[in-house]
């Protein structure tokens, strides 16, 4: 069922499926590509668990290998997604797409500022959402409630809810900076040699996901899959790079699936316009202009 | 029944073949597929409406069944302790088969930020490393006095921290496995504090626990028991070793068919191994002692065809008895078979299977295993030496003289006592206390005490409100549900309550515009409710359990500290009768819960009892009319046996004593078991009459005691006979049954007391009461038969 803006307020109020659907997604879009910037040092003192010096060296340097094939100050994604629920599917009988404009960029003092913009349909709008990562690893995600007219601030990187059903950190690019990674072997995936990256989240670190595993391009240091593991060690999410290009110099995923495990969804990104260094400005990731972009 | 009987004394190497062959098959299909253990409150269920209804409850809002894990320190607000609540909290949440692990460390807040609502974690531990006291001091005051939390994750003192940890919709085994993963992680992760744990899935790990240990000791105990009696008894080696292996061979057979259909051992069926091998026992004493009885009619050097002669008319005279007995007594646990609670079901039917499995080996492979060994196996026997367990004798001789010399008083007393005590029935009570199946000093019990005490009760009870879609954005319907919740919480056994109604009140209270921010209410605009629902509360994973997905239904969680279906009911019924005073035409309340589900097993306890007993009563007094061709001696046969049956029921009433799953089962069963004595009696004192009648002179007039009459000597020769084999057996049952005071369930000790007892008062009643009928002038003719009446 389609709404126009001006039906926000009279939306059924149990719309659980679509927040999810919406959520996982936007997660999607952002998550672990190559638009990560490392902080100096996080990685080369950082012990792993097997205690295998060259292992523990090699996965570093892979990790900064990966993580530098985006060092962009900011950068706009144009992208659709079409989300396929089975949960959804038995409703509505076709995949949903929704189309949405991320906007990131890296502050002086090694914040990081997201804001996603869901364009269509329309009535995803008030959906939009504002996230703060901040350099010790804390989140703050912002949505604008336009029926009481205020920010609901979610603090809670485990917790679902905050935004669009997704975790903050997942909403965050995944924060990788969160786990020791290790190197548990070198495979070759779809043709491609790869390293294979096994990350446990680092003492003290908060996360839905302790484990991560990571599929790294042996030949550009890309991310081809990524899987993320609930405490029950299930695979909760895989992510599985189909096409990714260098534009303006930054390794960029164009083409990428992200399966849903834990809630049965498979959702499709398309990144369709890509833009670095735009010089964007700050005031774009406020809460005011959240609240204005909320409220059209 | 010449034919079987000649069937077994002329090829009783084919019948052990065949019973070693089915043997091997059932020890074949317990090693393949296993003996499971439940012990769910599940089987205690009907699978009725209520049930259907708690199971639709589950599918929606989940699984029910909490455990709650309680750890008591010195003060929760110390980030030391808060961060090992941190970990503990995570640990547990990563156990397989756990859904959410919840506490004061990932539970979240709703909080006013200065331009909205910020939701985040109740408190976050990582920022508490340098907290100063004054900031932990007031986290725990706005903690402790902040009903969404107090009672639910702390105690009021801020000393016990709980850890709400909810399951996955799982089978028993699964919870189970779980619970006890639960309870190891929760323990080692003390560190000095106090643990203890509580909630349906940790009594149903413990009590499984303890159903094993009791498998595990008190069978033993009953198989030295039968052994030592068999022993005493016949003082030879294979006097107790041949019905041992009876005995087990039967164990094997009825524990294999529970193995292949797939039946668990539950909290009913648990005495069953103890009680086959008593139930079985005493029927082996009969054809033991009738063997010695026909072997002693042989000279010392009778040849091999002249012993099977004299062992081919015994079991002819026997077995009818043996079997009518093993019949009676089927129907008596079958009669169970009837009661729609799943284990006292399955308790009737394996009871009554493997009593006949008992009485196929008692008729069939014990005679022809006696065939096999020597004629002395059971010690030397000559004409001039029949008697054994001498020391009984003085004992029968004195019953004989009542009988036959005080037979009004006899009477007189009997009818009275059976009065006044069947008189305490008026009072018996229906009950059923899930939790005090365990004993009060219990490690199960003491935790939910402290649990209570401390926290809230972990029982839970789910009222399920339902309106129409979307009632939870309807005003009405969140007040109707905060006025229930309130009037709930007031009730006795009611300590801590949550509904989807605190949540929208606490959200509205910190809103911008919220009118009153200290005492939070529903706010009476629809429209700013439905923004709540779905701007704040649609995307919670954790008020699903409060509230259904298209809003028509909303759950208020009680928490509550007993267990007893009778105060259960008590509770549900003063919240159905305010929900029928209160609840506007569109809303209906119902609860539901596992701890319900025991509400719904005690009434078919209540229901079951008179069926299954009028059951085993009409079949019973049915098999005696078979079995003797007369009306009139089935009723003799039946009547000395109920008198205890009544005595029972009023012993409840006067001793407060519960109808329970267990304490239900006894009566109808124990019928079975008796009549088995009277069977005995009756075609004993038939064939001592028409001895009698056939020899001119006493020729057993031992002890001084010169019959006075046909019927006089009668009596004494059946005492003889039949009164010593009948002592053995019952003495060996009562035994049996009392192994069941060491049981580590409450009931089972109960009902093993109760089971002694009323075996007690039946066999006085057919070895005083029975012979006194039997004389009577209203059962003499009965009791001697058409034969000997012509």
């Amino acid at each position: 069922m389609k709404r126009s803006i001006g039906e926000a307020n009279n939306r059924p109020p149990l719309t659980r499926g679509s927040c999810r659907r919406i959520a996982c997604m936007c997660l999607l879009l952002i998550a672990p590509a190559g638009c990560e910037k490392k902080p100096p040092g996080d990685y080369a003192n950082t012990p792993n668990d097997n205690g295998a010096p060259s292992s523990q060296t090699s996965a570093a340097q892979i990790i900064e290998k990966y993580r530098s094939l985006d060092n962009s100050h900011d950068s706009t994604i144009k992208m659709k997604a079409l989300i396929n629920s089975q949960e959804d599917s038995a409703g509505l009988g076709t995949p949903q797409q929704i189309l949405l404009t991320m906007y990131s960029k890296r502050e002086p003092d090694s914040r990081r500022l997201i804001l996603a913009e869901f364009t269509s349909p329309p009535e995803e709008r008030d959906r939009d959402g504002l996230v703060t990562v901040s350099p010790d690893g804390r989140i703050e995600a912002v949505r604008y409630v336009q029926s009481t007219d205020s920010f609901l601030v979610a603090t809670d990187a485990t917790s679902e809810d905050a935004l669009f059903g997704l975790t903050t950190q997942e909403l965050a690019d995944g924060q990788p900076e969160k786990y020791d990674f290790t190197l548990v072997g070198e495979e070759t995936y779809e043709g491609t040699p790869v390293y294979r990256l096994e990350g446990k989240l680092k003492q003290g670190g908060e996360s839905k996901f302790p484990r991560v595993v990571l599929l790294i391009s042996k030949q550009d240091f890309a991310a081809l899959e990524a899987e993320f593991y609930d405490n029950h060690s299930a695979l909760a999410r895989r992510l599985v790079v189909t096409k990714a290009e260098q534009i303006a110099g930054h390794w960029t995923r164009l083409r990428w699936t992200i399966d849903n495990l834990a809630r049965q969804k498979k959702i499709d990104f398309e990144a369709v316009e890509v833009k670095y260094d735009q010089k964007l400005s700050v005031s774009i990731f406020t809460r005011e202009h959240l609240k204005k972009i909320a409220s059209r | 029944m010449t034919q079987p009987a000649k069937f077994v004394v002329l090829h009783p190497k084919l019948i052990i073949a065949a019973t070693l062959a089915i043997t091997l098959a059932y020890l074949a299909v317990i090693l393949i597929r296993g003996i499971s253990f439940n012990g769910s409150p599940e089987t205690l269920a009907r699978k009725d409406e209520t049930f259907r209804f708690y199971n639709e409850t589950r599918g929606i809002f989940g699984d029910d069944r909490i455990i709650v894990v309680g750890v008591t320190t010195t003060d929760v607000f110390t980030p030391m302790f808060l961060d090992r609540l941190d970990r503990l909290t995570n640990r547990i949440a990563a156990v397989p088969g756990v859904d959410q692990a919840m506490s004061l460390t990932n539970i979240k807040a709703i909080r006013r930020d200065a331009a909205g609502v910020a939701v985040g974690r109740l408190i976050d531990t990582r920022s508490l490393n340098h907290a100063a006291p004054a900031q932990l001091d007031k986290l725990k005051q706005e903690v402790t006095s902040d009903p969404l939390y107090v009672r639910h994750y702390i105690s009021a003192d801020g000393r016990t921290a709980a850890v709400d940890v909810f399951l996955k919709t799982l089978g028993e085994a699964e919870s189970r496995a779980v619970a006890e993963q639960v309870e190891r992680v929760a323990k080692s992760e003390a560190n000095g504090d106090e643990v203890f744990l509580s909630g349906v899935p940790i009594v149903d790990a413990r009590g499984i626990r303890s159903m094993l240990r009791d498998m595990l000791v008190l069978s033993p105990i009953a198989a030295m028991l039968c052994f030592g009696v068999f022993l005493f008894a016949f003082r030879t080696f294979w006097g107790a070793a041949l019905p041992m292996t009876a005995l087990v061979i039967g164990l094997v057979w009825t524990i294999g068919l529970m193995s292949l259909l797939g039946s668990p051992i539950t909290l009913a069926t648990l005495s069953l191994p103890t009680v086959l091998m008593a139930v079985g026992g005493s029927y082996i004493f009969h054809v033991l002692n009738q063997y010695r009885v026909s072997m002693s009619t042989l000279s010392p050097n009778a040849d091999a065809q002249s012993e099977r002669t004299a062992w081919l008319e015994g079991l002819t005279f026997i077995s009818p008895a043996v079997i009518v007995s093993g019949t009676a007594t089927m129907a008596g646990f079958g009669a169970l078979a009837s009661s729609e609670v799943p284990t006292a079901r399955d308790m009737g039917i394996f009871e009554a299977c493997g009593v006949l499995a008992m009485l196929v080996l008692t008729v069939a492979f014990l005679p022809a295993a006696l065939l096999l060994l020597p004629r002395n196996v059971l010690g030397k026997v000559d004409s001039a030496k029949t008697d054994y367990a001498i020391w009984l004798n003085k004992s029968l001789v004195n019953i004989t003289a009542l009988v036959l010399f005080r037979r009004r008083k006899v009477l007189i007393v009997t009818l009275i006592a059976t009065i006044v005590i069947g008189a305490g029935a008026v009072w018996l009570q229906v009950n059923t206390d899930y939790l005090h199946i365990f004993p009060q000093q219990s490690e199960t019990v003491q935790d939910a005490m402290k649990l209570h005490e401390r926290l809230a009760g972990a029982g839970t009870i789910q009222l399920v409100l339902s309106g129409e879609a979307e009632a939870v954005t309807d005003p009405d319907f969140l007040r109707v549900a905060s006025a229930l919740e309130h009037f709930a919480l007031r009730q006795k056994g009611v300590d801590a309550a949550i509904s989807v109604a605190d949540i929208i009140a606490r959200i509205d209270s910190v809103l911008p515009g919220s009118r009153d921010q200290i005492s939070p209410a529903i706010p009476s605009d629809r429209d700013r409710l439905r923004a709540i629902v779905r701007d704040y509360l649609s995307g919670d994973e954790s008020v699903s359990k409060l509230m259904s997905a298209d809003g028509s239904r909303a759950v208020i969680v009680l928490r509550v500290n007993t267990f007893s279906s009778n105060e259960l009911l008590e509770l549900t019924n003063r919240i159905d009768a305010w929900s029928r005073e209160n609840l506007p035409a569109g809303i209906t309340q119902r609860a539901t819960g596992s701890i319900i589900l025991l509400n719904d097993a005690s009434d078919a306890v209540a229901a079951s009892q008179t069926s299954s007993l009028a059951i085993a009563l009409i079949a019973i007094y049915l098999m005696m009319v078979v079995m003797f061709r007369s009306f009139a001696t089935g009723l003799l046969a039946l009547i000395p046996n109920l008198l205890p049956i009544i005595c029972y029921f009023g012993f409840l009433g006067w001793s407060g004593t519960a109808l329970d799953i267990t304490t239900s089962l006894v009566a109808s069963a124990v019928l079975g078991l008796a009549v088995d004595n009277a069977v005995h009696v009756i075609r004993r004192y038939r064939q001592c009459v028409a001895e009698r009648m056939d020899t001119s002179n006493g020729e057993n007039a031992v002890f001084g005691m010169p019959p006075e009459s046909a019927e006089g000597w009668a009596i004494w020769l059946t005492m003889l006979r039949t009164g010593k084999p009948m002592i053995l057996a019952n003495v060996m049952l009562i035994a049996a049954f009392l192994i069941f005071v060491l049981s580590s369930f409450v009931p089972v000790r109960v009902a093993g007391l109760l089971w002694a007892g009323t075996i007690a008062a039946c066999l006085a009643a057919d070895l005083m009461f029975l012979p006194v009928l039997m004389k009577s002038k209203l059962f003499e003719r009965a009791a001697l038969g058409k034969d000997m009446r012509r």
